[in-house]
């Protein structure tokens, strides 16, 4: 990956907000992120529900409501900023440049559209193409993410399609125009087990082919894991370890990714189930906590926790950041960690 | 295959049912003989008269039974006579009255009912897009003001405003007038039909518009790059379009009901002022022709609906 | 020979109306115009078409089936002439007819028609047209009515020649020529109605000798009229004259307003007040026609006894009803005739408004006749033609007066059948318009026991043998002061019977535009002046447009 001499920074987030003014109060669902891409590298944003992953890719890409919405901070792309761009000038963006693929197919495809026109829409509309080329790239398309019987598939509505296959159709429609940034946001969580591999490496497959970068969107530390280059973790809107993928997984500083790695799902349990789910609520993000906001569920928690929120600190390799006053692996840790295993043997005694 | 037999089964039935329904209800509550005759059907005792009472017994075949009346009316019908009027001289037949007739009210219908779509759906999709804004709420405001607006009371502010005090549109339809004027004549009663009509249809397809916007798809079509426009009209419209078809269908009825007002008021020599007169005469084979004539029109609207439905979405079809 | 001048002469100034004189200049009597025309008229010019609103459209156009109302009238003047006419003084004159001789005993009446008319169809007007028209209007089931008790079985009519017919009565009539102005007196073409018989389409395409040929015709939208090159009488200056059905008063005089009609026809007071604002409106009325009445059945319980129907009219509020319904411009009537009219008995007053006489009247009457009453009131029907919201509220108004004495149950019925049941005989109390003809003769046929019958014209069916011998008196004499006096009998006749309680005389209103001129130009070949509105329709023969 990092062979790649020529590395052109395709995505530069600084300070990004993004709250939502809601009867209850100011939501703050992205609260000050700060990120960046290189082309053809792929991001996953894991965290628990709620913790603002959407949101933040949705802003990213400006795809947002149009009113009640307050943006603040900066997105570069290719070196210019998209954030206070209208709608207007966003939709020469939106499917040429920049891609999604949502998280339920089902629900994601036009039920009373033909899938070949689905695919052509963008096509046509970026790419010029007329109706009879665009049907013939849409075609393509469908071959590319190995959809059988492709020419017999176009002329068919979505509810005639399986969900995996549906789910094809999507990455076919964000491929169509060959953006440099392709979104995933929890692109298998919808699907059956056994065709969740299949669909993740389809999309890593033509990341590769096609020189894109990808923000991979997940709750599900184990579905990045193979996937990416780079892991960013969110909590309670806020950026709160980042680092490459490999460095992560070896040598993680937050006590919440740490959370989030024993709760991965095992392939044979139902999806969205966990092993170990964090005990506790995720925070209230119209009055977040005023210290660490993940200080009321760490089990390493300090008073310092409490009242002083942590900054993002760089760790021992350049690229991985964190917040945390205790990281894993710090003297305080582990101190909290031999009781931790004590009270839980006391538990176990007395079974 | 089968679906569509067991819907034309069900028309037939429903129509055999509004016929023999009418047919009963106007010869038990009414009196033929003197409806057909007048005064004359009373004057029993003078021969000149008795000779018309018993031409009009057997040629109205008032001495058979109700049920064999009914028989002999509707063979008549289904092969398109639809008998003569109850009037001295029985002209003209009921059949070339409607065939004079329907062409006018049918025009009317369907160019209020074009009108109602026309102006209901773009008006749907801008206020649904904007749903909570000033422009919304002033347009909701203007939708109850129509609804709740006689449309006698309508068609007298259009008149005024648009014939009298703009001099636009013509006063009143005059029948002999080239076709061209003909229907241009009809754009204001038409008008007055579809004003009501399309703020009814309006509510209905925002609201439904307002939750499609809310589908993914919505967001799928915007991420695509999609103008407002385009994900308006090519994704959120047709899903949104199914409570709006049905009650375009069952509207027509009411309809119907605002061309009788209209045409009165408009001077529109269509089957709606036939109706009333007919009824208030108790000129059965005239109210009898007029009623089927709705009911099947009814029927073969909402056979049409069934029809759209598939049509618009993939997923009902059979 | 001519009988044309003795007519005149001995029926000097016995023609209905005699009103207000007129400020219109055309010398014309009965209506009155209320704006100036714009005098000079100029020079007539060709062209133009004339379109007139009328009240509703009718059946059919065939005088000689169809039992034609105002409307039904009015555009059977564009297309018939008729035998007779009424001059400005109302006498008979001439017209289709060249002469009407009576024999000595005025039995019988020999017309000669002028020679050289043609038909709109091309054939020519002969005795045989005269025949046939009276023939078919004789047998038809409701034309006939008004023909029938006045000629013998057979023999009323006898061809003489070619052109000329001699009708034979049962009783002497000097008046008889007054009985072929209307619509008995048009005469349509032999051959149409003949066809008509065959094919009763035809019915709706008339054919006549008048001064317009039919063109076309929508049934309840319009009826066009276009000018008979050929006319016999004089140029037709008018290309067309079109006829709209409006039936909404309001409608009517808002397309007036607006240029979309040059004429119409209205009995609504409230329209005279709207229309007198716009200058460019020329508004000719006559109320000296037609009298609004309830009318009230003799022949069936409970006002087969007359004290109930003293007790009905006692209660019926007379004043009010024309406070709120004339609006101060109608006339209140006492009887059939204006107090202009030579006929016209001061001494006879429609009584009303007094509900106390009316309660004790009740209460007698049904301590004789309790199974006609409920509650010591007398059960009763009121049936008028609907809907119509005017009609409603008089009866409101009728209904909530007579509750005094009365029990009364409403019926709102459509007017064809309203009419139907009320020739049968089969109501108690219905509101009524009739009587203002032109002659009172003409009015016989409401008044006269042969009309009580299974169906017949005489509404209340009240039959009274005095009344009956006064009524043929007057068709038998042509001095002026014995007709005065035989009809000023015969209204107290009929006020002492308390059949009608007389309400208003109507106001038939004609309002024109100013660019409709010479309307009253009409004369008779020899130069007579004819009258040119009558019951709410006019003549357009030599109507210009300038
Ligand atoms: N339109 C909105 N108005 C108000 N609050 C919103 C809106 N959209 C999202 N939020 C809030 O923002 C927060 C972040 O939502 P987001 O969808 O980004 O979470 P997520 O991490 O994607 O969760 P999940 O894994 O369930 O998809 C949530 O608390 C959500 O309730
Ligand atoms: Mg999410």
């Amino acid at each position: 990956m990092s062979d790649n001499v020529e590395t052109e920074l395709l995505l530069e987030i600084s300070d990004l907000k993004t709250h939502f003014r809601t009867p209850r109060g100011t939501v703050r669902a992205v609260d000050g992120v700060s990120l960046s891409l290189e082309r053809g590298k792929a991001l996953g944003i894991v965290g628990e529900s709620g913790s603002g992953k959407t949101i933040l890719s949705r802003s990213i890409m400006g795809l947002l409501p149009r009113s009640g919405v307050i943006r603040e901070g900066s997105v570069k792309f290719r070196g210019q900023e998209i954030l206070g761009k209208s709608t207007k000038e966003m939709q020469s963006v939106w499917g040429r440049e920049m891609a999604m693929i949502f998280q339920d197919p089902m629900t994601s495809l036009n039920p009373v559209m033909k899938v070949g026109r689905q695919i052509a829409e963008p096509l046509m509309l970026h790419l010029g193409m007329n109706k009879v080329e665009a049907r013939q790239t849409a075609e393509k398309l469908l071959r590319d993410v190995r959809i059988p019987e492709a020419t017999r598939r176009l002329d068919q509505y979505p509810h005639e399609l399986s969900g995996g296959m549906r789910q094809r159709v999507m990455i076919a429609i964000a491929l169509a125009c060959g953006p440099t940034l392709l979104f995933a946001d929890e692109p298998t969580t919808a699907l059956d087990v056994t065709v969740q591999a299949q669909i993740l490496e389809l999309i890593n497959e033509q990341r590769r082919d096609r020189n894109m970068s990808l923000i991979l969107v997940t709750h599900d530390l184990g579905v990045v894991a193979g996937f990416t280059d780079e892991i960013a973790v969110m909590y309670g809107g806020k950026l709160v370890e980042k680092a490459p993928t490999k460095v992560l997984f070896e040598r993680m500083k937050m006590p919440y990714t740490e959370a989030l790695l024993e709760s991965i799902p095992r392939l044979d349990q139902p999806s969205h189930s966990r092993l170990a789910v964090i005990p506790g609520r995720p925070p209230d993000l119209v009055n977040p906590p005023r210290g660490c906001r993940f200080a009321p569920r760490c089990a390493y928690v300090r008073d310092r926790c409490l009242t002083e929120e942590p900054q993002l600190t760089v760790a021992e390799s350049p690229d991985h950041v964190y917040a945390c006053h205790y990281p894993v692996g710090s003297p305080e840790y582990h101190e909290r960690r031999v009781e931790l295993s004590k009270a839980s043997t006391a538990v176990g005694g007395s079974n | 295959m089968r679906f569509w037999l067991q819907r034309v089964a069900m028309a037939v039935l429903l129509l055999l049912s509004v016929s023999a329904l009418t047919f009963g209800a106007m010869n038990i509550l009414g009196d033929p003989l003197f409806n057909i005759l007048g005064p004359v059907a009373g004057d029993v005792n003078n021969p000149d008269s008795v000779k018309l009472i018993e031409k009009a017994k057997s040629e109205f075949d008032l001495d058979e039974p109700l049920v064999v009346r009914y028989g002999l009316w509707l063979s008549d019908f289904v092969r398109g006579d639809m008998g003569v009027q109850f009037s001295s001289d029985g002209q003209p037949p009921v059949s070339d009255l409607i065939k004079e007739r329907l062409p006018r009210t049918a025009t009317l219908v369907l160019l209020a009912q074009l009108m109602a779509i026309a102006i209901a759906i773009p008006w749907a999709l801008a206020t649904a897009s904007r749903a909570g804004r000033l422009s919304d709420r002033i347009s909701t405001m203007n939708t109850f003001f129509l609804v709740a607006m006689p449309n006698f009371a309508l068609a007298i502010i259009l008149k005024f405003v648009l014939s009298i005090k703009l001099g636009w549109m013509p006063l009143t339809y005059v029948a002999n007038d080239p076709l061209s004027s003909r229907l241009w004549q009809m754009v204001l009663p038409a008008l007055t039909i579809a004003l009501p009509v399309a703020a009814v249809f309006q509510r209905l397809l925002r609201t439904d518009l307002i939750t499609t916007l809310q589908q993914d798809f919505i967001l799928m079509a915007r991420a695509k790059g999609l103008s407002r426009r385009r994900v308006l009209f090519r994704h959120a419209l047709r899903p949104s379009l199914f409570s709006f078809i049905t009650v375009v269908g069952l509207n027509t009825g009411a309809l119907i009901g605002g061309s009788i007002v209209v045409e009165t008021i408009f001077r529109i020599p269509g089957i709606g002022s036939s109706l009333v007169e007919s009824v208030l005469r108790e000129d059965f084979p005239v109210v009898l022709a007029i009623v089927m004539i709705v009911a099947v029109a009814f029927v073969l609207i909402n056979l049409l609906v069934d029809i759209l439905y598939s049509i618009i979405d993939p997923r009902v079809r059979r | 020979m001519i009988f044309t001048v003795a007519c005149g002469g001995n029926d000097d100034g016995s023609g209905s109306g005699d009103t207000e004189t007129t400020d219109g200049g055309s010398g014309n009597e009965g209506p009155t115009t209320e704006a100036p025309t714009t005098e000079p008229e100029g020079d007539p010019v060709a062209g133009g078409t004339l379109r007139y609103g009328i009240e509703a459209d009718v059946d059919g156009l065939n005088p000689t089936s169809s039992a034609l109302s105002a409307p039904g009238l009015f555009m059977a003047n564009m297309v018939f002439d008729t035998l007779a006419a009424v001059d400005t003084e109302g006498n008979a004159v001439p017209y289709l007819a060249e002469s009407f001789t009576p024999s000595a005993d005025f039995k019988s009446w020999t017309i000669k028609v002028r020679e050289g008319i043609k038909f709109h169809d091309g054939t020519d007007l002969t005795a045989d047209a005269l025949i046939k028209a009276f023939e078919l209007e004789r047998t038809d089931p409701l034309v006939g009515l008004a023909v029938k008790p006045y000629y013998p079985e057979t023999g009323a009519v006898e061809r003489i020649d070619d052109f000329t017919v001699k009708y034979n009565l049962l009783e002497p009539n000097m008046f008889f020529p007054h009985a072929i102005t209307g619509q008995l007196g048009y005469i349509p073409s032999p051959t149409w109605v003949d066809a008509a018989l065959a094919d009763p389409t035809l019915n709706q395409k008339p054919i006549g000798t008048g001064p317009f040929k039919y063109d076309s015709r929508s049934q309840d939208s319009v009826t066009k009229f276009v000018r008979n090159e050929e006319y016999w009488n004089g140029t037709v200056w008018l290309d067309a004259v079109e006829f709209y059905p409006v039936t909404d008063p309001d409608t009517r005089v808002e397309l007036l307003l607006n240029g979309e009609l040059e004429g119409m026809q209205t009995t609504d007071p409230a329209q005279f007040v709207t229309l007198r604002e716009d200058p460019s409106i020329v508004n000719t009325f006559d109320d000296t026609a037609e009298e609004s009445f309830v009318m009230i059945n003799s022949s069936k319980a409970p006002f087969d006894d007359i004290r109930a129907r003293k007790a009905l009219t006692l209660a019926t509020p007379r004043q009010k009803y024309n406070e709120l319904f004339g609006l101060g411009e109608n006339r209140l009537a006492d009887q059939m005739f204006t107090a202009e009219s030579p006929y016209y008995n001061p001494d006879v007053k429609q009584e009303a408004d007094d509900p106390d006489a009316a309660v004790a009247l009740a209460t007698e009457y049904c301590g004789e006749f309790p199974e006609n009453c409920t509650d010591g009131k007398i059960n009763m029907e009121f049936q008028w033609s609907g809907p119509a919201v005017v009609q409603t509220r008089i009866a409101d108004l009728f209904d909530e007066a007579w509750s005094v004495a009365f029990n009364v149950t409403r019926q709102e019925i459509q007017q064809d059948l309203h009419i139907q049941e009320t020739a049968l005989g089969a109501y108690n109390v219905v509101t009524w318009r009739q009587f203002g003809a032109d002659d009172p003769w003409a009015d016989n046929v409401w008044l006269m026991c042969r009309n009580v019958g299974g169906l017949a014209l005489n509404w209340p069916r009240y039959c009274d043998e005095d009344r009956d011998a006064l009524l043929l008196q007057a068709i038998n004499t042509d001095d002026p002061a014995e007709r005065a006096s035989l009809y000023q009998q015969v209204v107290q006749n009929i006020n002492e019977a308390y059949t009608y309680i007389f309400l208003q005389h109507t106001i038939w209103g004609n309002p024109m535009k100013d660019t409709v001129r010479g309307v009253c130009n009409r004369t008779t070949p020899e130069g007579v002046a004819l009258k040119c509105y009558s019951n709410g329709r006019a003549w357009f023969n030599t109507a210009w447009m300038g």
